[in-house]
């Protein structure tokens, strides 16, 4: 719709034209805490500073190397980050956040007012019951697999995603998805299974599975990505059932995986204000009476410090689960072995 | 008895309808209605004054006037600046009824005032007070050579139109919602087509406009910030007669007569935009685009005695933004997207006027009115087996009164007036809701059909009582009450509204005027950050979320050069205004279903105030006027900026606008416009930073850091307009052709200003949707 209404006002455009605007007062540039934590990995804080808006800079120039960046859980256990390169901040011992822990991180660094911000990685309880195959690859080499995980709600408000892949064996781009971890260097990685699901309430985006009056996906439609609240079976254990079609491919065996998150308030929150934000399209800026900007939970500060639990099941044709080796997974794309 | 009486000299008629008893002594009552002589139209503002006394009393939207004047003869001048004016000596022996009717001013002669009719600005109590004839606002140069009454409404003083180009009207710091707009006692809910570029009013179907943008009296009540206050021509009870404009983005027609010849005429009109039917020629292969509007008024009287009239009036308006897509499959397999956004007004009333006896004047207005936003997403897919499966999507705000009106007006004597009435409105709200439907003809188990949303009502009365009257020799006051009153969702809210408009004349054509007013909403309108334009959605108060309410204290000062034509008022004014809202930082709409609306709303005040001159020139071959601005507007909201105050969205410091109007000769006039208004406040980023993991990939990692809100103002914004145009008058009728140009000088004026990256850094740009624009019209009337 915003297509019909942009041709209409397009017509009526005169022109677009660079504009001088005066700020009142110089800009105090402010933390920025970048860190998604999962109980699956050792604490990580990426620390920067922000910028005036009209700099045009280096950002290395502007990591953050010599903060003081502190975890607490609030029962007495302090964790102290030291930094490794490029404002990167980690666990000396190696830890890693524990679920259902609420945590507070602050960031001292000199010149900056100090920033704090709190967060947990939800406790996620999941399990697959079962995988079969429900037909066999058809001329494009497409197999159909019935999944059931078994859901089992916490108290409270949670969040989840379920987001399907299946290895893919030609040189991808080594995008960051949704908590899966970085495939450095890889040439073989993940790619989305499509899947339906009869399952009440799965949405295709955060900001949709808030809206009550939003249509959820129909048995239909297909997608390798869902996101839903425990709105509908709160404190119950959903059992849901998915249909995924796998590619099949001559040189990778049909390896997939299913990954079940259960999202923090905190990144849920970053997630859909990043969608929602204005951005850098005047059509967004037409379209509201003032600039909607991306959320943070650093208080002082900006960014995120957010908690993830994730449950990854993978499962080849029979069943099995697989290892990075046996799917290649970090093999150069152009490593015939 | 009857009377009929002609001032030959002056072409006016004067029917003497009926004689009545008189109670007074010493003199007697003269009461009726003041028409047009050509189409018997009532005429509202007519000035009808005592010339020995030194009073008068001006008419009422009805053509209704009621004066106390001596037994042994008395000298009234009836005056209204598109009329000739007319002297009449009455000797009454008894109270009167009496129709005045006055012919239309020769062409040459009529030249327009944006103020004034008949009466000064300097003895008018009413302050912040504008009327504005129709014919004028035809004369003002234009966007696209459509005259636009709320466009032309924004070059007074105090009102402010929001995003250059734009009809919508902030006055003095307030929200558009707050601004009470009627269309013959109908509310209208959103006064403007094509996202606001253009009003609803079709000029040609328009008797008059007035504006009260400030302490309005006791009459008036829903709204915190003005009133605009639309009255629908009746329609010729005399002739049968018509017009056609041809434009370049609308043609509008309308045609009138009478139905009974004195008795009952009916004026039917129409609007339309012709933009999509020319946007086809230039779309791609199964796919279809287009928008366009239409207005539709319809009004009818019927005179059923010299003391009852009844009116009938509708208004129906829509715009609408379509989007179809069919596109062939495989196996051919068609699907079909039909998108569609509409919303637009609907209104009826139906008004009875009383006279009763020679005193009292009553009306009685029921009526319906409803807003409503559609937007429509329906998929549809042709299945190689036969049949189809639909997918739809249908979301909806909408407003529905149900309102009734009854008000008197008594006039004691030609200095003291009362007013009183009662009203009650119900509303039906429904600020979101939608509804899918899946239907598919070979999978009959998905067929689905699901609602959600929640629908409010709101019930609204009140009473008020006006009394206008003198305080000695200098003094005048209009001094009002209104009691208001709402109940819904289980809540009960009430509320004295007190209203006070002072007049102390200090010289004969000089005064200075005070006014109080407080004021109550029951209604709040929500704009959803980031939604789509025209997707307003009206809430009532409920339990949570609290009424708003706002004071206004504003001084004046008048001064009248009747030699001259001359008028210039200085008002000042200070306004608080409370119970505001603001969607909280990141929620929104949708989460109300689940939420409630009062945990989704912010509440903050409003303070503004602001200085206003405005000089204005009439009745002469060069009228207009030149008005000034200074102003400020800010809004607190403890949980949004800090809780710092900031500066509202259409705060303007300063606002200037000149306006002229030269009859070269009675087939030539001229028209000029020239505006300038200080920069808009933007809430601009003051910082950005990075995303290093997240959302690494978009917008390179860039994320803005917003300041302040609104503390960068956007640029000044100025242009020229200029228009000509050429009447000839014809044997079958007369013909006008209007020459116009929108912003002469080609100035590039912001109308939205959004940041950019460019070359690794953010630069500002600005879109200007509307510079030098042609406009050509040509309008015929029979």
């Amino acid at each position: 719709m915003r297509f019909a209404i942009f041709i209409v006002l397009s017509s009526l455009t005169g022109c677009i034209s660079p504009v001088e605007l005066d700020f009142p007062d110089s800009y105090s540039p402010k933390i920025v805490v970048n860190s998604v934590f999962t109980p699956d990995s050792v604490w990580t804080v990426y620390l920067q500073q922000s910028i005036p808006y009209a700099h045009k800079v280096d950002w290395e120039e502007h990591y953050i190397l010599n903060a003081v960046v502190s975890i607490t859980d609030g029962q007495g256990m302090t964790e102290r980050l030291l930094h490794t390169e490029d404002g990167i901040y980690k666990s000396p011992q190696g830890h890693r956040p524990i679920p259902g822990t609420d945590y507070t991180l602050t960031v001292e660094a000199p010149s900056f007012t100090p920033v704090q911000a709190k967060s947990s990685a939800p406790e996620l309880i999941v399990y697959l019951d079962s995988i079969e195959e429900l037909q066999e690859p058809n001329r494009e080499n497409i197999g159909l697999y019935e999944v059931t995980l078994s859901l089992e709600d916490r108290p409270g408000d949670h969040r989840y995603s379920i987001h399907a892949l299946h290895v893919y064996p030609k040189c991808v781009e080594r995008r960051r998805r949704d908590g899966l971890p970085f495939l450095d260097d890889a040439g073989t990685g993940f790619r989305g299974s499509t899947f339906e699901s009869a399952f009440p309430g799965l949405h295709l985006s955060p900001e949709e599975a808030e809206d009550a009056s939003a249509e959820p996906i129909s048995t239909e439609v297909g997608t390798s990505i869902v996101y839903f609240s425990d709105r509908l079976f709160g404190q119950e254990v959903a059992k849901i059932n998915l249909t995924l079609e796998v590619r099949h491919y001559e040189t990778v065996a049909p390896y997939f995986m299913l990954v079940v998150s259960s999202w923090s308030r905190e990144l849920w929150d970053y997630y859909i204000s990043y969608s929602r934000s204005t951005g850098f399209d005047y059509e967004y800026f037409l379209a509201s009476p003032r600039p909607i900007p991306v959320i943070t939970n650093v208080e002082n500060g900006l960014g995120y410090f957010a908690g993830m639990t994730e449950k990854s099941f993978r499962s080849d044709r029979q069943g099995r689960e697989w290892t990075d080796e046996q799917a290649r997974l970090g093999k150069d794309c152009n490593d015939p072995n | 008895m009857r009377q009929i009486a002609t001032p030959s000299t002056l072409a006016a008629c004067l029917f003497l309808v009926g004689l009545f008893n008189c109670v007074a002594a010493q003199s007697y009552r003269v009461s009726g209605y003041i028409e047009d002589s050509e189409s018997g139209e009532r005429i509202a503002g007519v000035h009808v004054y005592l010339d020995q006394q030194r009073a008068g009393v001006v008419t009422n939207q009805y053509g209704f006037y009621s004066l106390n004047i001596p037994a042994l003869g008395s000298r009234i001048s009836v005056s209204h600046v598109s009329y000739e004016s007319v002297v009449i000596d009455l000797e009454l022996r008894a109270d009167t009824v009496l129709v005045i009717r006055l012919d239309p001013r020769v062409l040459l002669m009529n030249e327009v005032a944006v103020t004034s009719e008949g009466e000064t600005l300097a003895s008018r109590i009413q302050m912040s007070h504008h009327t504005l004839p129709i014919q004028q606002i035809e004369e003002i140069p234009v966007l696209f050579g459509e005259s636009d009454v709320l466009r032309t409404l924004q070059l007074l003083p105090g009102l402010q139109g929001g995003r250059e180009g734009f009809s919508q009207i902030y006055v003095r710091g307030g929200g558009a919602d707050q601004n009470l707009i009627l269309l013959d006692g109908q509310t209208v809910y959103n006064p403007t087509h094509v996202l606001g570029i253009f009003s609803v009013f079709n000029s040609s179907a328009l008797k008059g406009v007035e504006l009260i943008k400030g302490g309005f009296p006791a009459r008036y009540g829903g709204r915190l910030s003005s009133v605009v206050n639309f009255t629908m021509k009746d329609g010729s009870r005399k002739r049968f007669a018509g017009e056609g404009v041809l434009g370049i983005l609308t043609s509008k027609f309308l045609i009138e007569g009478p139905l009974v010849r004195d008795k009952a005429s009916f004026l039917f009109s129409g609007r339309r935009t012709f933009l999509d039917l020319f946007t086809r020629w230039f779309q791609p292969a199964g796919k279809t685009y287009g928008g366009y509007f239409h207005d539709l008024n319809f009004k009818a009287n019927y005179k059923i005695s010299s003391r009852d009239h009844v009116h009938v009036s509708a208004y129906l308006g829509e715009d609408a933004l379509t989007y179809r897509e069919r596109a062939e499959g495989v196996m051919h397999i068609s699907t079909d997207l039909d998108q569609i956004h509409k919303w637009g007004n609907r209104l009826a009333s139906i008004r009875w006027n009383r006279l009763i006896g020679d005193k009292i004047f009553a009306n009685l207005i029921a009526g319906v009115t409803s807003y409503r936003v559609v937007r429509e997403h329906k998929e549809r897919e042709d299945l190689p087996e036969g049949g189809s499966e639909i997918y739809a999507r249908r979301w909806h705000s909408s407003i529905v009164d149900i309102s009734t009106r009854l008000e008197f007006e008594y006039a004691a004597s030609p200095r003291h007036y009362l007013r009183g009435g009662v009203e009650y409105v119900h509303h039906w709200l429904s600020p979101g809701s939608t509804r899918n439907r899946v239907k598919s003809d070979q999978q009959p188990q998905l067929n689905t059909q699901t609602e959600s949303g929640r629908q409010l009502s709101l019930n609204e009365l009140a009473v008020y009582l006006e009394d206008e009257i003198p305080i000695g020799m200098r003094v005048r006051t209009n001094m009002g009450l209104r009691i208001s009153s709402a109940h819904g969702d289980g809540k009960f809210w009430g509320a004295l509204e007190p209203r006070i408009g002072t007049n102390i004349a200090l010289k004969k054509n000089s005064s200075v005027k005070l006014s109080y007013a407080l004021m109550k909403q029951y209604l709040h309108l929500l704009t959803q950050l980031g939604s789509s334009l025209s997707q307003e959605q009206w809430i009532p108060a409920m339990d949570g979320i609290p009424p708003q309410h706002s004071t206004q204290v504003a001084v004046g000062f008048a001064q009248s050069f009747p030699r001259y034509s001359i008028d210039v008022s200085l008002e000042a004014y200070r306004k608080r205004t409370h119970g505001l809202t603001e969607f909280k930082e990141h929620s929104y709409a949708h989460q109300a279903t689940a939420l409630g609306w009062p945990a989704l709303l912010e509440f903050g005040e409003g303070a503004s105030y602001g200085l206003e001159v405005l000089i204005e020139r009439r009745q002469r071959r060069l009228s207009g006027w030149v008005s000034y601005t200074l102003a400020k507007a800010s809004r607190t909201f403890s949980n949004l900026n800090g809780g710092l105050s900031f500066p509202d969205n259409y705060d303007r410091r300063h606002d200037i606008s000149i306006v002229l109007n030269y009859r070269a000769s009675s087939r030539i006039s001229f028209g000029a416009s020239w505006v300038y208004g200080s920069g808009y406040p933007i809430w601009a980023p003051a910082g950005r930073y990075l995303d290093r993991v997240y959302f690494v990939q978009d917008y390179g990692g860039n994320f803005l850091d917003y300041g302040l809100v609104n503390s960068v103002r956007a640029p000044s914004v100025h242009r020229l307009d200029v228009s000509v145009q050429f009447k000839k008058q014809l044997s079958w009728g007369k013909r006008t052709f209007v020459l116009g140009v929108y912003n002469v000088y080609n100035r590039q004026n912001p109308t939205i200003v959004y940041p950019y990256i460019y070359d690794a850094t953010i630069q500002w740009r600005q879109v200007s949707l509307f510079q030098l624009i042609p406009a050509i019209s040509y309008q015929i009337e029979f």
